[in-house]
């Protein structure tokens, strides 16, 4: 039992495990039914997925081989023997060609001969070299025998088979190469031209340097090593300005090579040092030159040698401030001589004087005459000569001062009233009433512009009249401007003449000239001055009717109400019996003092005399006096002092005219002399015309003082000149004053020589001011002249020096007296006569 | 584990000691199965340890000597079914290596699931050879067995030394040197 039981069991457990193995195979094989099925399905798609492809990549193919054949490139393939195994239709007809025609053809057949070596070596070198793609430019010739340049590129491939073969695709380059080579050639041409013009430069005399931005030396050319004395080799790299420019010039470089950088060029002097240490002149011209971007490179100088130039120049230079100096000399010389030749004229003048008073026949006096008349020509000559070279020399000063221009006129027409007393001719003075302050100008140059116009008016006018107005053409709160007039009714200027009138030496004509004389200066000597004082001399005429000179002059108001305003435009007749008046005289030094009340006695007038400004005040104020003639220096109170106090009187006589006599021609004590209130001043020394002026200026009378001659003769060591001036045909006053200077010169030179020892400057100087007007009045001009040194200079000069100059003069004095006695002598032994 | 190795190690045990103690070891061993093998199917390891071990009481023999007897049985199964295995191999030491780097490598692709020892090469020089047996089984007589018969198969005798490099024997080198 238990046997079978166990083949039971066993049986069971076989077909257990069969039927568990099939359900398993089962299992397996649904698995692996369903596995399969999937597989088919992908298949499918796969072979869905290769048919869409393989029809896209038909389509893209073709659509790249249509590409290729109908590309605007040229693209080809050629074998390794170089024939064409593809060419697409653009390349074909670029070169002239249907395709069928090129397939199997050399790509070398077509080459242009010309270059067919250089492409041969060209693409056998690529065919044996390692690189796999290439670009070369090539031209082709095309059928019509133009040729067709390709810029080529070239890759080498393989078939599929293994095969090589080479892939071309190109462009057609023509018009740029045909650009490249216009270019080239024009290079070609330009490089040619450089070399050309490099070489007319290098010839020419011109030295070429290159610097590069920094001022280092990059090219020297041969010219230019040739003018400094140095190889290239020896400049190159070097610093051009330490190199080569002078001290004094590099800051001019340094300055350019900014400018350079610009791109500015320039020319410019320096001087260059030699390599030998030499200098030269270089006239640089420099400008940058740029390299291929456009930037400045450097700069390229050209440089020629202009030392010569130089040296001409500077020679010219040197020649002309030389004839510019001699110029000057030469007027100054003119200026010096014209004051030593009036010397000895006068002495003439005064000699054919003296001649004419001894007795002489008919013919004698002729000849004197014009002996006479020409001298003063000359005279007159020399003083205008004078004048022009003053200005001419610019020695001719302006001293500007406060002036009475009415009071100024006044005197001028006066004087011509006397001048020409014989002559039927009106002397006007029409003098604007709204110039009613004193103006600064100078005084002297106006009135010898007026001066020398009334003078010619009155030289070219036999009837009628002369007028001189002043008009004010602008008034402003500071300023006046006046138009001085001086109208004539004489024989006028003819118009083509007038522009000539004022030219040196020039007169309308000669029959002017013979007719009245002149020297042809005095109209040039007065526009000089009118343009000196800022004006412009000008003048209108007509033949027969007269001539109008005019001009205008600016002046500075002073606020000082002018005197002249209240004065009488006609200054009364000669003949008219003067009024009887009083004179004040305050003068310290015992011959001035002589010499006024001598003429005083003379013209029987009235005076007193002071010896100081207190005494003066004293007598004005115990007297009534209608002038007082005072001098400016005195012991115990001055001129200015005396004034200053009459003036502060109250009531009485407080406005007296004050005229100051003073030594000095400095316009500076003028001024000061109406600043302390005196009305006007008389020069010392003065002539007695000069006095009688004044007297009759301001107190109506009518002096009439016309110079008188003698036939008396000086001693000619004494100034005679001066002497005939102040004493004129007065003998006997002429010898009391000699008589008087000899009594006192002694003493009075004494006492200087006492103060001189114990160097007291300030009384010194008092001494000299005093003494000084003593030897005037004898004709010791020269020692006048040595006590006005010591005056002007003692207050600053060592007293050793004045010392000197005080017994220089003393000598001069010693050797002087006996002339002096000599001549009271004579004086006395020519009155008793 | 793979059905065949029930199978075998059943063909084995009826082969050697009557289909009576196949059916005792069955009926005795408490068996997930129920003692039903196919050699498509595969069953836990727990199953092939409890027969052996079942088998070793009836017999009265050391289950090592039995697992070394099946590796005999086995070699020769394994040699009738898959000989390109053997023909691929020129001499015993290159089949040795094959297994790890070979077969149990295509074992694996046609079974997934199997748990496959490693028998890796530590040295393979003429004349001698050292493996090294790696498995949580614990089954290297079983490799012996397999071994020896491969020796016989391929004519070279070797003396075979083991070596537990782990005590519970997961872990065993083999040291194989040519004897002639």
């Amino acid at each position: 039992m238990s046997e079978t039981e166990m083949y039971k069991r066993r049986f069971e457990r076989e077909r257990l495990a069969r039927k568990q193995a099939e359900a398993i195979l089962e299992q397996k094989a649904l698995e692996l039914y369903e596995a399969n099925q999937k597989l088919l399905g992908l298949n499918k798609d796969l072979e869905q997925t290769i048919q869409i492809r393989t029809q896209e990549l038909t389509n893209s193919e073709s659509k790249y081989r249509h590409l290729v054949e109908n590309a605007n490139e040229i693209i080809f393939n050629v074998n390794n023997l170089g024939n064409f195994t593809f060419i697409n239709k653009k390349a074909a007809s670029q070169f002239g060609y249907e395709v069928e025609d090129l397939i199997g053809k050399s790509f070398l057949e077509l080459t242009n001969p010309d270059y067919k070596e250089e492409v041969g070596t060209h693409y056998f070198n690529f065919l044996k070299g390692d690189s796999d793609s290439d670009y070369h430019e090539v031209p082709v010739m095309a059928k019509n025998g133009e040729t067709v340049w390709l810029g080529q590129s070239i890759n080498r491939l393989k078939t599929e088979e293994g095969v090589v073969y080479f892939s071309a695709v190109a462009r057609d380059i023509t018009k740029r190469k045909k650009i490249e080579n216009a270019l080239k050639r024009v290079r070609d041409q330009l490089a040619k031209s450089e070399i050309k013009y490099r070489s007319i430069i290098e010839n020419m005399d011109l030295g070429l340097m290159e610097v590069d931005n920094d001022g280092i030396i990059t090219r020297v050319y041969d010219r230019f090593c040739k003018m400094i004395g140095y190889a290239e080799s020896e400049l190159i790299g070097k610093d051009a300005i330490d190199s080569l420019i002078s001290e004094g010039y590099r800051e001019i470089i340094t300055e350019q090579s900014t400018r350079r950088l610009k791109g500015d060029a320039g020319a410019y002097e320096v001087k260059i040092k030699k390599k030998d240490g030499t200098e030269i002149w270089a006239l640089i011209s420099g400008a940058p030159f740029y390299d291929e971007q456009g930037e400045v490179a450097g700069t390229i100088g050209i440089h020629y040698d202009i030392t010569m130039q130089k040296k001409m120049e500077h020679n010219l230079k040197l020649a002309r401030h030389n004839a510019v100096k001699a110029q000057q000399a030469e007027k100054q010389f003119l200026a010096n001589m014209s004051h030593e030749i009036r010397t000895p004229l006068n002495a003439i003048i005064g000699m054919s004087h003296l001649l004419r008073d001894s007795e002489l026949n008919t013919v004698q006096r002729d000849y004197l005459d014009t002996l006479g008349s020409s001298a003063s020509i000359l005279l007159s000559l020399i003083s205008d000569i004078l004048d022009i070279s003053k200005i001419d020399a610019g020695t001719l000063e302006i001293h500007y001062g406060q002036v009475d221009l009415k009071l100024e006129c006044l005197r001028l027409i006066e004087i011509f009233k006397l001048k020409s007393i014989e002559k039927e001719v009106e002397f006007i003075l029409d003098f604007d009433g709204q110039i009613t302050q004193e103006v600064i100008t100078d005084a002297q140059l106006l009135s010898q512009v007026l001066m020398n116009l009334l003078g010619n008016a009155e030289k070219f006018t036999n009837s009628g009249s002369v007028t001189l107005r002043a008009r004010v053409a602008q008034s402003t709160v500071r300023h006046y401007k006046v138009k001085f007039e001086v109208i004539d009714t004489g024989i006028g200027i003819a118009e083509d003449k007038i522009d000539k009138v004022f030219e040196q030496f020039e007169q309308e004509d000669a029959k002017i000239r013979s007719e009245f004389g002149g020297t042809g200066l005095g109209l040039t000597i007065s526009q000089k001055i009118t343009a000196l004082l800022d004006g412009e001399l000008k003048v209108v005429s007509e033949v027969g009717k007269g001539s109008t000179f005019y001009f205008e002059l600016e002046f500075e108001k002073t606020g000082t109400i002018a005197k002249g305003l209240y004065q009488h435009d006609v200054i009364s007749d000669l003949n008219v019996t003067n009024k009887s008046i009083r004179i004040l005289v305050v003068e310290d030094n015992a011959m001035n003092l002589k010499y006024i009340t001598s003429l005083l006695n003379k013209w029987g007038l009235e005076h007193e005399v002071a010896g100081n400004g207190k005494e003066g005040i004293e007598a004005h104020l115990n007297s009534s006096f209608d002038i007082i003639f005072m001098d400016l220096q005195m012991p115990v109170m001055d001129g200015y002092e005396a004034s200053r106090r009459i003036r502060e009187l109250v009531g009485g006589n407080q406005q007296i005219p004050i005229v100051a006599l003073t030594a000095s021609t400095f316009l500076t004590k003028k001024n000061l002399a109406l600043q302390a209130g005196m009305t006007d001043f008389l020069s010392k020394p003065f002539t007695p015309e000069q006095l009688a002026l004044k007297i009759n200026l301001y107190t109506d009378q009518s002096i009439k003082s016309e110079p008188s001659t003698s036939d008396y003769m000086y001693n000619s060591a004494l100034n005679f000149e001066h002497l005939h001036r102040i004493y004129g045909g007065d003998l006997e006053y002429a010898r009391d004053m000699f008589e008087t200077f000899v009594d006192i010169i002694e003493d009075e030179m004494h006492l200087m020589s006492i103060e001189i020892e114990t160097g007291k400057r300030e009384t010194i100087r008092k001494l000299a001011h005093k003494i000084k007007p003593t030897f005037n009045m004898v004709g010791l001009s020269e020692i006048a002249a040595q006590m006005e040194f010591i005056e002007e200079n003692i207050m600053h000069t060592a007293i050793g020096e004045m010392k000197k100059k005080f017994f220089e003069a003393d000598e001069e004095l010693k050797s002087n007296l006996p002339v002096i006695m000599n001549e009271l002598n004579n004086l006395n032994a020519h009155l008793t006569k | 584990m793979k059905g065949i190795v029930f199978t075998e190690f059943l063909d084995m045990v009826e082969e050697k000691f009557g289909y009576q103690v196949v059916d005792k070891i069955l009926t005795q061993s408490k068996l997930e199965s129920g003692g039903v093998y196919t050699a498509v199917g595969t069953y836990s390891h727990a199953e092939i340890v409890a027969l052996l071990m079942n088998l070793s009481d009836e017999v009265g023999v050391d289950p090592a000597v039995l697992l070394k007897t099946f590796g005999h049985h086995l070699f020769n199964t394994f040699l009738k079914a898959y000989p390109q295995f053997f023909e691929a191999e020129p001499n015993v030491f290159s089949f040795l290596n094959s297994i790890d780097n070979h077969i149990h490598v295509e074992v694996q692709k046609l079974y997934p699931d199997a748990t496959l020892p490693k028998f890796t090469t530590e040295e393979h020089e003429n004349g001698k050879m050292v493996m090294v047996y790696e498995s949580e089984r614990k089954m290297s007589a079983l490799a012996e067995g397999l071994i020896e018969k491969a020796l016989e198969h391929y004519k070279t005798p070797c003396s075979i030394n083991l070596e537990n490099l782990e005590e519970d024997g997961s872990k065993v080198r083999f040291t194989l040197i040519k004897t002639a």
